[in-house]
């Protein structure tokens, strides 16, 4: 007995060792999870450090016995004979069902309630419509006449509530700094020459349900909406920038002082050299000043005429 | 070769694909004829080809009973149908022994090996795509392929290949392990069983060609309206293929059902079987209950691409409308398809973790810890398992208060499987450890099908799966369950059984090579894929970009890749070259308590000279004078 209780006092130390260990390679570096750009990603986040403080202590219940067992217990040279006879222990046959149990219901209730919190609406909340399609996407501002941009173009700190439908097939939207991402449905397969201009949309002629995405941008900054759902050719070239600005360049933006860069895939063309083209577009982007387009090359460059002299 | 060329296995790809080539001219032909119908060329891409799609679907169709009929697996039943009563065969019908293999056979070994054979095959086909597409993912931007068309090909056939060879995997395990471990001579439908395991064949064929003859981008999920508006026609030879492979599974649940309830030894109650019958019995239950569902899925796909029938298109045109055409829903598919394929997922891993259960003991000289209860976990998680499915639609259409009662039962699964784990660990405690290869890989399994279990609860609660959903934290996910609970103990089975399947041992050096690369390779390959998941790397795409920062992992999950492909070759070397040698094995090299090793090896055509009986525990090891299982001596002897 008092051999097992050395045993077990050892296994208990590294137990206790090993969950801190793996959760601080996890939390600090292995699984660190991109910047938290959105409100919502502050609540999931703290639902992912919950996680991975449970797969640290799972990892080390189980690992520190198994390698215990491997190093201490293993055959001893010379030894033909076998282990005892341990077969069963009905009281911790019920403890290793029960407990768990605690856990599952623990992660359940945070489980509902951080997504709970997450798909909650705002009160003050902007619309914007998006339209997914082979292989770009598309959004509306109707609370700005309608006006349309491939980037989705949003104000720092003010809750925004996606409406969102597919052309033609499955493609889901997905952010990975907002952490959110909601598939995007079809509605109208058979109608592929949708007036994208129309300012008569209403969501009246929609068969099939808009899906919902809410979610609060807080940081300003260049992100990229990422097509989560196979879509087919270019599915992996299906992004699309987006900019969050801060309130004073948004009205800029809305004035048509502010400007954006080229979209890469407008007009669906094919992205043949990978989806590093996106980031080309962004190399004379500054998200204080805005878009500078190249200079016409036909005109004469005079800050490089006197350069040269 | 002349053995070869008159084999059941050629005849039966010759009739496919000649009845596949005649039949697709006729329908063709005769659309033309009488519709004056043309194909139309589709939008060129890749390797697309212009077929006639409905041709090429009931060719395909018919090409299966062109396979079943050359073959010769169903002559048997033709001729019960034709009034006369045909016998079982057995033996090598004086040929050699080896073309049993090749050949209709009902002896359930052979069978078992078949699947085996076929397994490895079709793992290495698939593992070479994964390769391939492993190149192209190393470095940003696209390298060789032309464009994503290529690449969604090689990663949807990559996945529905290994499906297919995980169900040959397990096909092997259950019908070779299946009847020795409970004592009977054979299943309890040997025609069946051929059937099961033939079936198999042209479906794989039609799988494979699927790649050549259009191609598809589709995964292996097939969502609609994808699948069903795809212009890569290959899809219908995905469809078909996955469909036909049910036929198999359906089967041969069945048979292994009935047999561990009809056919094993004289005492063996339910509680004293082999821990892997249990395990093999859930998963064949599954398979017998929940195939026909994916079965309905991907018929009403073909049915709409083929037929026009809308099942899952939401159409709004009011002219449609006002005609009484009902609007289709995308959501349906994936409920049927998931109702089956998440129970599969359980399927793939519960014959394996029985694996784990079997050998532990045997390598520990313990009795296996709480063997009721374990038997009594698979059947829980092949319940549990039931109830899951829509834990992969956390962002799909559905309504967010349906999300919340799928996350609970996907949380609850992890209480049948920590009752493993806890089980398996307290068997290990104390137990006087041997490391031969097949232990080392039943630990590797253990090991790694932890890095699964561990990922999932994550993937379960629906606010962290809005991150991590469809990402590469998903890929590392559920290839370290699919390794952790299939690959390594199918590895640690061939290993162990080895010198009772050839009577021959395998080289113990390179077992332990291969162990000492595969599995740490894999641990890198599938942490690194979790890790670029959680930093934003998308499943299914060709080309991800440098502003992920994500370059270094890719190129050494590339590198682990490569590592896991050659060490499987030092496997297939070993293996191949220890059969051929001419030492023998040891009777009973593992001091096994099992009844198979009462047995010659290798194993004779009704394996046990006389009917065994079973007259103690399984797993009593380290109690003196307890026996498991005797072969009475026959009388008078
Ligand atoms: C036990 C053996 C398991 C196997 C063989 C397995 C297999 C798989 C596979 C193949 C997928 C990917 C499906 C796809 O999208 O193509 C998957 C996803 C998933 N698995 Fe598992 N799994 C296992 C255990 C678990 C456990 C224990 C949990 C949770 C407690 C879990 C939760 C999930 C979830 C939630 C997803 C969907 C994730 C997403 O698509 O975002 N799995 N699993
Ligand atoms: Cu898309
Ligand atoms: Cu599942």
């Amino acid at each position: 007995m008092s051999k097992n209780a050395k045993h077990f006092s050892i296994v208990g130390v590294a137990i206790a060792i090993v969950t801190y260990l793996v959760y601080f390679i996890l939390s600090t570096f292995f699984f660190e999870l991109p910047e938290a750009a959105s409100a919502e990603a502050t609540i999931i986040d703290a639902l992912f450090n919950g996680h991975y403080i449970l797969i640290a202590f799972l990892f080390a219940i189980v690992v520190v016995p198994l390698v215990y067992s491997i190093v201490v217990f293993r055959q001893q040279e010379g030894d033909e004979t076998d282990a005892p006879h341990i077969h069963e222990n009905t009281v911790l046959e019920i403890a290793w069902t029960v407990l768990p149990i605690f856990l599952v219901i623990g992660f359940g209730v945070w489980g509902v309630s951080s997504y709970n919190q997450v798909i909650a609406s705002e009160p003050d909340e902007v619309t914007i419509r998006v339209w997914g399609f082979k292989w770009d996407w598309l959004f509306y501002y109707p609370e700005h006449d309608n006006i349309n941009d491939p980037a989705l173009v949003l104000q720092e700190g003010v809750p925004v509530k996606l409406e969102m439908q597919s052309t033609d097939v499955i493609h889901a939207f997905w952010v990975p700094k907002f952490r959110v991402k909601q598939d995007v449905f079809p509605y109208d397969v058979e109608n592929q020459d949708l007036n994208f201009g129309n300012a008569d949309y209403s969501p009246d002629e929609v068969f099939y349900e808009p899906q919902v995405i809410r979610f609060t941008p807080v940081v300003e900054g260049v992100y990229r909406v990422r097509c989560a759902e196979i879509c087919g050719t270019n599915h992996y070239a299906m992004l699309a920038n987006v900019f969050v600005l801060s309130p004073s360049n948004y009205q800029k933006w809305l004035d048509g002082e502010f400007l954006l860069p080229p979209d890469p895939n407008q007009g669906n063309s094919q992205i043949q050299d990978g989806v590093d083209t996106y980031l080309l577009e962004l190399e004379r982007f500054d998200i204080n000043t805005g878009y500078t387009p190249p200079p016409d090359p036909f005109a004469v460059p005079e800050a490089e005429a006197g350069e040269d002299g | 070769m002349k053995y070869f060329l008159t084999s059941a296995l050629t005849k039966g790809l010759v009739g496919q694909i000649l009845t596949f080539i005649v039949s697709y001219g006729l329908i063709r032909n005769f659309r033309k004829t009488v519709s004056g119908w043309e194909v139309p060329a589709p939008e060129l891409s890749g390797w697309q080809a212009p077929y006639d799609e409905p041709a090429m679907v009931l060719a395909t169709i018919i090409s299966l009973f062109g396979f079943l009929l050359a073959c010769g697996v169903v002559s048997d039943w033709l001729k019960m149908m034709a009034g006369q009563k045909p016998h079982l065969k057995h033996g090598a019908q004086g040929k050699p022994e080896w073309t049993r293999y090749i050949n209709i056979d009902v002896n359930h070994k052979v069978i078992g090996i078949q699947y085996g054979l076929n397994s490895i095959f079709i793992l290495l086909v698939g593992g070479l795509l994964a390769i391939l597409f492993r190149l192209e993912l190393a470095l940003p931007g696209l390298q060789f392929l032309q464009d994503g068309s290529q690449y969604n090909t090689l990663f949807s056939a990559h996945g529905i290949i290994m499906i297919a060879a995980i169900f040959a995997g397990v096909g092997a395990m259950t019908n070779y392990l299946g009847p020795v471990l409970i004592g009977a001579s054979d299943m309890s439908f040997p025609r069946l069983n051929a059937f099961s395991y033939w079936v198999g064949v042209p479906s794989a064929v039609i799988l494979l060609a699927g790649i050549f003859m259009g191609g598809w981008d589709t995964g292996w999920v097939g969502y609609p309206t994808h699948s069903t508006t795809t212009q890569m026609i290959g899809v219908q030879m995905f469809l078909l293929g996955f469909y036909l492979n049910g036929f198999s599974s359906i089967a041969s649940g069945l048979n292994m059902v009935v047999t561990a309830v009809y056919m094993r030894a004289k005492g063996m109650s339910y509680f004293r079987m082999p821990i892997f019958v249990w395990a093999a019995v859930a998963a064949s239950i599954l398979q017998a209950t929940t195939t026909q569902t994916v079965g309905v899925a991907l018929t009403m796909v073909v049915a709409q691409r083929t037929l026009g029938m809308n099942f899952f298109t939401p159409v709004i045109s009011p002219e449609l409308l006002a005609a009484g055409v009902p609007a289709g829903d995308p959501i349906l598919f994936q409920h049927i398809f998931w109702f089956y394929s998440h129970p599969a997922v359980y399927v793939w891993i519960l014959p394996g973790l029985g694996i784990i259960s079997e050998l532990l003991p045997v390598f520990t000289r313990k009795p296996l810890f709480g063997y009721k209860w374990i038997a009594l976990s698979s059947i829980g998680i092949a319940l549990v398992g039931m109830l899951v499915w829509a834990h992969h639609m956390l962002t799909s259409s559905m309504p967010p208060a349906w999300k919340i009662p799928f996350m609970l039962s996907t949380l609850l699964v992890a209480v049948p499987t920590g009752v493993k784990f806890f089980s398996w660990l307290a068997t290990i405690w104390e137990g006087k450890m041997r490391f031969p290869t097949p232990m080392l890989f039943v630990l590797g399994a253990i090991s790694v099908f932890l890095l699964g279990g561990l990922s999932g609860p994550i993937l379960g609660t629906i606010a962290t799966d809005m991150h991590l959903h469809d990402t590469y934290f998903v890929v590392g996910h559920f290839h370290a369950t699919i390794f952790g609970g299939f690959v390594f103990p199918f590895f640690a089975a061939i290993y162990y059984w080895f010198p009772k399947i050839t009577g021959k041992m395998y080289d113990e050096l390179l077992g332990k090579i291969h162990f000492w690369i595969m599995v740490p390779g894999f641990w890198v390959m599938s942490l690194l894929q979790m890790r670029v998941g959680v930093l934003g790397m998308r499943r299914r795409i060709a080309d991800y970009g440098s502003d992920l920062g994500i370059q270094v992992e890719h190129a050494l999950i590339t590198v682990a890749t490569l590592a896991i492909g050659w060490s499987i070759l030092i496997m297939l070397y070993n293996l191949i070259t220890s059969a051929r040698k001419e030492e023998l094995a040891p009777e009973n090299p593992w001091e096994s308590r099992s009844p198979e090793f009462l047995a010659p090896s290798p194993l004779p055509e009704f394996n046990y000279l006389a009917p065994i009986e079973v007259v103690g525990e399984p797993y009593d090891y380290g109690l003196e004078g307890a026996t498991y299982a005797v072969v009475p001596t026959p009388a008078g002897d």
